[in-house]
């Protein structure tokens, strides 16, 4: 025994990627969990509308309690109820509140769920308190200041669904699936075959070879995507209340991004295990830090910004912002730019370094070289 | 006129030079066969022809992708695409219209035997059948040019000789037919030849012009003419017999100059090109040793650091394995099939079969490390067990190394293992044991894993394909080695898919598709069997007409050799073309050619009964 485990710790040494397995991942998911995973969001950003906005906001400023967990970014005393519900839809904050002179109302985005929860209970409080005040101010002193009523909504999402914040980011997790595992697998598998040397000798193009391995995968993709969105439309009742040419829009650049990433995993893969191995390196990261499970506003700064390197990351602001809230071009063009640019380079990258394995090489020309392939073609003829 | 070839041509990949200074001439008309063994270079040298790699110098004369075809040493043949549309695809691809693929698709697998297999997937052929697609894969544009990578590796002989037929075919028209293999009677059959050793041309020219181009002489040897310990190195095995290459101006010992085949002359020319040879050259000694001395017999060094016993073989004594009626499946696969095998002290048992006949399986039932479905198994006299694994020195065809320890940590832990003292390692292991066994090569590779196979002293060596895509230098010294350690008493059973291996073994057992079809030594199995050398000065017209009757035929250059068969019937099949026919000994690939279609057609018989 002792001679087979001593053999294992010297082969273990010799093994990167093992090794790196072995270190790596524990950090790693010390990190993510340590910093990332954490559903309670404690600061809130609000925007306070209305003609007592700036009341509202020197009240939150003033309460100590309430300004460790409300940060208001806006106060606009023209802005009106339309303008808070706009706000919301284009996701400028997690909670809107329209200041009138004795009512208060308090709109919370139900897209962002975990946000969405505390908002709840912070309002909810509140609420009991300025309820429990106006009690005693009505026992002291007579009715001499009007009470304030708090009335709180949650809008796109009234009941805190998850399978309505999930499901669009679910379709994205399934078109990374697709996009990097079975992509680079299909590649991969003609390498390990030694058929795509077959075809790098035929006499195709290598943009041939190139579109005609990607574009089933692309079908399938989009297939799938329609799919999934329709089965979660129809059995969960998860609205679909924006722009569907949006959404193409996202999803199309996302798609890029993901088979471009899948087949820049099989360019560095000789066989299926690594394949799989580094499409997992890339799955895994997404799910966690892409704020489908854990909200990005929750995340330590750091791990964030790892979160924001993600194209998932991106695709589900898309498709929640679409899906659920109904948000335009005017508040979604950021995350469509970004998944642009991540997709001309990826994809790019990609397709470069694919059609550069599969091309002829030239050799170098000999002038005497030349007048025997006019010899050669003399033959041929 | 060269029409496909290079001239100095040099490739590095990184710091490796993968091909120094080759020169190639391809014609039409003719098979161009690139011999060596795993790493010398013809897959590069193929690979370069087919626009794959760029050459750091030299001259590249090619065709253009259009008029090309490539078989890679993988076959070429989609997996999960059935036959018909594996050629569908191939054929679109090249631009072919559907009426030119069906018409040229149809005289193909006619041709090859793999009409009724259209509808089959690429991965439920067989080995062999697998490389006849791939060769039509590669055709089927009529190219001007066809690269063949190893087509043959391991293919079963009946394929084998069918493949050689299909290649032959295709050469004798205006194309340019360049394959590479490691077959040494492949490339003898073909008109030209090119043998390549890590990188480097050993030799170009026909056969005849290679074995004539060996420098020096090469002369017979026997107990009695055992030569000086600095020229031992210049000797190798040969059956029976011992060879030895003596370099110009040494003296020719007794038993005189042996009439020189292929793989001699390829082995002599590795020897002049290595160390040992110049230093030979530079010394021109000769010292014939007193036979009575105790040194008298011509020893390779033992890798086992010499630690053997005396023959004691003696035909009487109890087998140290055997099988009898061994039978296997693996689900609905029937890998062995009633197949029995006996090995007794010093003797070489030789089982041949092409991959996928069950070779692998039966060793490894043989060995305990897999139990057969029905028959018995005896290792040392009883059921395979735990114990009987410490007699036994195994290496597996994957060698079973540890690639990613060093040499020394391979050989302690094998040590650790079986308790025994650290082997003395070979000088040329000893120069390298601080590397990763990864880096060092493969021939040093397969040399460590025999020095760990020995370092216990096993009384049964088993060797699966230990000679697989070697080199004649390398093959002859691994049969030294082989041949030691049966002198030594042990039992050695070896795999192997080169026929011509066969001389180097005491018996036989010939498998195909898990049955055995022939088993005891050369002359039994060929006794009985006949064949007929055909000599014509219009050999191509003689090639059709012979093809045409559906004679087992092959061609060895220019000559055609039909098997199975008598003069007359040939002389009636070529139906008045001028050629002389004799009647030949039939090699042992003719043999099992004819073993295992009398065998295919009784089990056919069998199934329909």
């Amino acid at each position: 025994m002792r001679a087979i485990v001593l053999k294992e710790f010297q082969e273990l040494r010799r093994d990167r990627r093992t090794l790196a397995l072995l270190i790596v991942m524990p950090l790693l998911l010390l990190i993510i969990f340590g910093y990332a995973a954490n559903f309670t969001v404690d600061h809130l950003t609000v925007a306070v509308y209305g003609s007592g906005a700036t009341t509202v906001t020197k009240l939150i400023d003033d309460n100590a309690k309430l300004k460790d967990h409300l940060d208001v970014v806006s106060t606009d005393a023209g802005g009106t109820k339309t303008d808070a519900r706009n706000g919301l839809r284009d996701d400028k904050t997690d909670v809107a509140i329209v200041a009138a002179a004795s009512n208060v109302d308090v709109y919370i985005d139900g897209s962002n769920l975990f946000a969405a929860q505390s908002a709840r209970t912070i309002f909810a409080q509140l609420q009991q308190q300025v309820a429990q005040q106006a009690g005693k101010q009505g026992q002291g002193t007579a009715s001499a200041q009007q009470t304030t009523t708090i009335t709180v909504t949650t809008l796109f999402n009234p009941d805190l669904k998850t399978s309505w914040v999930m499901i669009p980011a679910i379709i994205g997790l399934i078109l990374t699936f697709i996009g990097t595992i079975i992509t680079s697998i299909g590649l991969v598998r003609e390498r390990e075959a030694g058929t795509l040397e077959q075809l790098a000798v035929m006499p195709l193009r290598p943009s041939a070879v190139v579109l005609g391995k990607i574009s089933p995968y692309f079908l399938l993709a989009c297939f799938d995507m329609a799919l999934i969105t329709v089965l979660g439309l129809l059995l969960f009742g998860v609205p679909f209340n924006g722009d569907p040419l949006i959404f193409i829009v996202g999803a199309a650049l996302f798609l890029f991004v993901v088979l471009g990433l899948g087949v820049l995993i099989s360019s560095v893969s000789r066989t299926t295990g690594q394949a799989i191995q580094l499409a997992f390196m890339v799955l895994l990261p997404q799910i966690l830090l892409s704020g489908m499970i854990f909200p990005l506003s929750a995340m330590a700064a750091g791990v964030r910004w790892i979160g924001y390197c993600l194209p998932l990351t991106w695709f589900t602001m898309i498709s929640q912002g679409v899906m659920i809230r109904g948000a335009g071009w005017n508040s979604l063009w950021f995350p469509l730019v970004i998944l642009a640019a991540m997709a001309v380079v990826i994809f790019g990258l990609a397709v470069v370094r694919l059609s550069r394995s599969i091309s002829p090489v030239k050799q170098h020309e000999h002038p005497e070289t030349d007048a025997q392939h006019d010899a050669v073609a003399e033959v041929a003829r | 006129m060269t029409v496909v070839g290079v001239r100095d041509l040099t490739v590095e990949f990184g710091h490796v030079v993968a091909l120094q200074d080759v020169t190639l001439d391809a014609r039409p008309g003719r098979i161009t066969a690139v011999v060596g063994g795993d790493g010398a270079g013809k897959s590069t040298l193929l690979r370069v022809l087919a626009h794959r790699v760029r050459a750091v110098r030299g001259e590249v004369l090619t065709v253009d992708r259009e008029r090309l075809g490539y078989q890679p040493s993988t076959s070429g043949v989609w997996a999960t695409l059935t036959v018909d549309e594996n050629v569908e695809f191939v054929g679109r691809s090249y631009g072919m219209s559907t009426r030119q693929i069906r018409t040229r698709s149809a005289e193909l697998l006619e041709r090859a035997g793999l009409a009724e297999a259209g509808g089959r997937l690429g991965r439920e052929l067989s080995g062999g059948m697998r490389q006849k697609l791939g060769f039509v894969l590669a055709i089927l544009h009529e190219p001007q040019v066809v690269l063949l990578d190893e087509p043959s590796t391991g293919v079963d002989p009946v394929s084998r000789v069918e493949l050689w037929r299909l290649i032959s075919t295709t050469a004798t028209g205006d194309t340019v037919v360049v394959m590479a293999t490691t077959y040494l009677d492949e490339a003898q059959r073909a008109a030209s030849v090119l043998a390549l050793d890590a990188g480097r041309v050993l030799a170009a020219g026909t056969p005849d012009e290679i074995i004539a181009a060996v420098p020096g002489t090469i002369a017979r040897l026997d107990g009695t003419d055992a030569p000086s310990a600095e020229l031992t190195p210049l000797t190798w095995r040969r059956g029976t017999e011992r060879h030895i290459w003596l370099p110009a101006g040494v003296p020719t010992p007794p038993h005189g100059v042996a009439a020189p085949d292929f793989e001699d002359a390829l082995v002599a020319l590795s020897l002049a090109a290595a160390p040992a040879g110049r230093v030979a050259r530079d010394r021109r000694s000769l010292a014939y040793r007193d036979p009575t001395s105790e040194h008298s017999e011509v020893s390779i060094r033992d890798a086992s650091g010499g630690a053997t016993r005396p023959a004691e073989a003696a035909p009487t004594a109890a087998p140290t394995a055997s099988a009898t009626a061994v039978t296997k499946r693996f689900g609905h696969h029937l890998a062995l099939d009633g197949v029995g095998l006996e090995v007794r002290p010093g003797e070489i048992v030789g089982l041949i079969g092409a991959n996928g006949a069950g070779k692998t399986t039966l060793l490894r039932i043989l060995l305990g490390l897999e139990g057969a479905d029905d028959g018995t198994v005896t290792l040392f006299g009883r059921a395979p067990d735990n114990a009987s694994r410490r007699r036994l020195g195994y290496v597996p065809q994957g060698l079973g190394l540890y690639t990613t320890l060093s040499v020394r940590e391979n050989v302690a832990f094998l040590s650790r293992v079986y308790g025994v003292p650290r082997p003395q390692l070979p000088p040329a292991l000893q120069e390298v044991r601080s590397s990763l066994v990864s880096d060092i090569g493969l021939g040093r590779q397969r040399q460590l894993a025999f020095a760990l196979a020995l370092s216990h002293s096993p009384e049964l060596l088993v060797l699966d394909e230990p000679t697989s895509g070697v080199d004649p230098l390398g093959r002859a010294r691994l049969w030294d080695v082989i041949h030691t350690q049966a002198e030594a008493g042990r039992a050695v059973i070896v795999t192997t898919h080169y026929l011509q291996e066969a001389e180097q073994c005491t018996r036989l057992v010939l498998l195909a598709s898990g049955r055995l079809i022939g088993s005891g030594t050369v002359s039994d199995l060929t006794r009985g069997t006949s064949a007929v050398l055909v000599r014509s000065e219009d050999w191509q017209r003689a090639f059709d007409a012979l093809d045409r009757s559906r004679l087992p035929i092959m061609l060895t250059g220019r000559d055609i050799r039909v098997a199975g068969t008598s003069a007359a019937v040939v002389q009636d099949a070529l139906a008045g073309i001028p050629a002389t026919v004799t009647s030949v000994p039939p090699t042992l690939e003719e043999t099992m050619v004819l073993l295992d279609r009398d065998r295919d057609h009784e089990h056919r018989e069998g199934a329909a009964a």
